[in-house]
């Protein structure tokens, strides 16, 4: 599971690369730039940042501020932790139903040079928000349960 | 300040402190603003997507990641490291003085600090601990040095400054080089003090003969900041398309040309960019969704309205800013205070007069700074985590290197120049 969702991040990051280079070798080496390359890279780009947000980085790996929480005794640690899980997994759970209903309500708009349907470009949005709320949720229960 | 934007604060700050990632905490705490101002909650996702997929300079950040990955998966650094030691190795503290040197060359490839630290910056930290340095001094002058990667160009600060600012990334670049190499000069002149007073190694003489051949092998590898920046100062190139032609550059590279990559090295260089540039980005829809509440609040004019209010002259302005986000940075993280503190200046910047580029470029410095700067230094950490050097050892060591940096940024405070030399005479700005 993490390898795959690892390979798909690094597959989008190399079609960004490939698309980029693909846009710039149309230009000079064939004389015919693309209409579509940049906005192409562009989707591209925003499905590898959240699919790999969402799938592929631990939450530890994030830039977080430690100083307080380390100074702390182990067990209002772990109960800090757990609370403030629950609060951010909540808060993104809450958020998604009305998130999901704007990104859809896009359905009407089109990229400019694909003419994709902006609903499916930003889908990657919702998708991020609905698996770290499940990942923020799920620490929290990890958390409570290693103890017991 | 209303309720609303009292609860995003709030919320904020008891997320941060509570080592909520602080991409998370802004993102909660825009939400949270959201709701309690009676908006529409899809406006978060509104305006990250739109800034996300409409700003075709943001991805050169992964791009220019890239590079430097796929540069440190091959043997790029060590080939840096083995020239600079012909040049600069014969002079007291010469691995040290190799560092700095080495620094100034990966820094004009790569636009990231961690980068620089975790590529040719551990090459350096195990020479000098076999040649007998004290290890924490290895792992400071490493630390130090790494700050030139976002200073002198590429830099990917400097990108996202030039987003937020509307400012020509062109012009930051070249706003970057003589601060750059300012900084350099300064630490290897604080280098060669400390080696003299206590007495560090100087590097055994490499034979004449065999000088050309160790130079030849960093030729290649130092064609990428030509390819780059002729790239982008030609015209040739946008910065994204040259940052693509880096990353291609270093492939071939490593991988054709050095045959030094396999498949597995290759993926992991692609999957370490993804994870990289997931959190980086993530931090950057985060902010843009708090600026969204600033921005909405009016409280970037606001304060605009009362710096102007104070009387307070440009410098004193400069001076002020300088020394509150040099305390800042001992304690908060560099890329939040780039993406949350400085938009809600930049309308006081205008209002003062002051050149955005300039601006720009001093605070770049400024906030890389706050990346060895004790206790919240990323570089500190960061090294300490890859070497296990204790902490202590490398905190105790960095102090005169921070001294040098400090100097240098005050001088650039002192005259602009320094900074707007090279963009006035490309004609960037008047």
């Amino acid at each position: 599971m993490k390898k795959a969702a690892a390979a798909i991040s690094a597959l989008l990051i190399g079609a960004v690369l490939g698309t980029v280079l693909l846009g710039v070798a149309r230009r000079y080496l064939f004389g015919a730039p693309l209409s579509w390359s940049d906005e192409l890279a562009a989707v591209l780009f925003v499905w590898a940042v959240f699919w790999t947000a969402a799938f592929a980085v631990p939450l530890g790996e994030h830039v977080a501020f430690d100083l307080l929480l380390d100074a702390l005794p182990a067990r209002l640690r772990r109960g800090i932790a757990i609370g403030a899980s629950v609060v951010v997994g909540l808060a993104l759970l809450a958020a998604l139903p009305k998130t999901v209903e704007f990104i859809a309500f896009l359905w009407r708009e089109r990229t400019a040079a694909l003419q994709w349907r902006l609903d499916y470009v930003y889908a990657c949005f919702p998708l991020f928000m609905g698996a770290a709320a499940v990942r923020f949720l799920w620490e929290a229960l990890w958390l409570c349960l290693r103890r017991s | 300040m209303s309720a609303p934007f009292l609860i995003l604060v709030a919320l904020f700050v008891a997320l941060t402190l509570a080592r909520v990632p602080i991409a998370f905490a802004m993102l909660v705490a825009a939400l949270g603003y959201l709701y309690a101002a009676g908006r529409d909650i899809g406006l978060a996702a509104d305006q990250i997507m739109n800034t996300l997929a409409n700003n075709y300079l943001l991805i050169a950040i992964p791009l220019f990641m890239l590079a430097a990955n796929l540069m440190n998966a091959g043997s790029i650094s060590d080939r840096l490291f083995a020239a600079c030691q012909v040049l600069v190795g014969r002079i007291k503290g010469g691995l040290a003085q190799v560092d700095v040197l080495v620094s100034v060359l990966f820094a004009s490839m790569s636009g990231s600090a961690v980068a620089d630290a975790a590529g040719p910056g551990l090459v350096t930290i195990r020479a000098m601990d076999k040649a007998g340095y004290p290890r924490g001094f290895a792992a400071a002058i490493v630390a130090a040095s790494a700050v030139l990667g976002p200073i002198i160009p590429p830099s990917i600060p400097m990108i996202l400054y030039a987003l937020m600012a509307n400012a020509s990334i062109a012009a930051l670049f070249l706003g970057g080089v003589l601060p750059g190499l300012l900084i350099a000069a300064a630490m290897m002149a604080v280098v060669w003090i400390t080696a003299h007073r206590r007495n560090f190694p100087t590097e055994p003489p490499i034979p004449r003969a065999e000088r050309p051949r160790v130079l030849a092998r960093a030729i290649l590898p130092l064609g990428m900041p030509v390819v780059l920046l002729g790239g982008i100062y030609s015209g040739a190139f946008t910065p994204t398309e040259a940052a693509a032609v880096a990353a291609l550059y270093a492939l071939v590279l490593a991988g054709v040309v050095y045959r030094e990559l396999d498949g597995p090295r290759v993926f992991a260089a692609f999957a370490e960019t993804a994870r990289q540039t997931a959190v980086i980005l993530l931090m950057i829809c985060g902010a843009f969704a708090v600026n969204y509440a600033v921005t909405a609040e009016q409280l970037d004019k606001a304060l605009a309205a009362w710096i102007t209010g104070l009387g307070l002259s440009p410098l004193a302005f400069l001076v002020t800013v300088n020394l509150v986000f040099l305390l800042l940075g001992c304690l908060i993280d560099a890329t939040t205070m780039l993406l949350v503190l400085v938009p809600v200046l930049l309308p006081s910047v205008a209002a003062l007069g002051i050149d955005p580029v300039y601006f720009g470029v001093v605070i770049v410095v400024n906030i890389t700074i706050g990346l060895v700067t004790p206790p919240y230094g990323l570089l500190l950490f960061v090294l300490a985590a890859l070497t296990r050097i204790p902490l202590r050892e490398i905190i105790s060591e960095c102090w005169g290197l921070i001294g040098s940096l400090v100097a240098a940024l005050a001088l650039m405070v002192a005259f602009p120049g320094i900074v707007m030399w090279l963009p006035r005479l490309f004609g960037y700005v008047r």
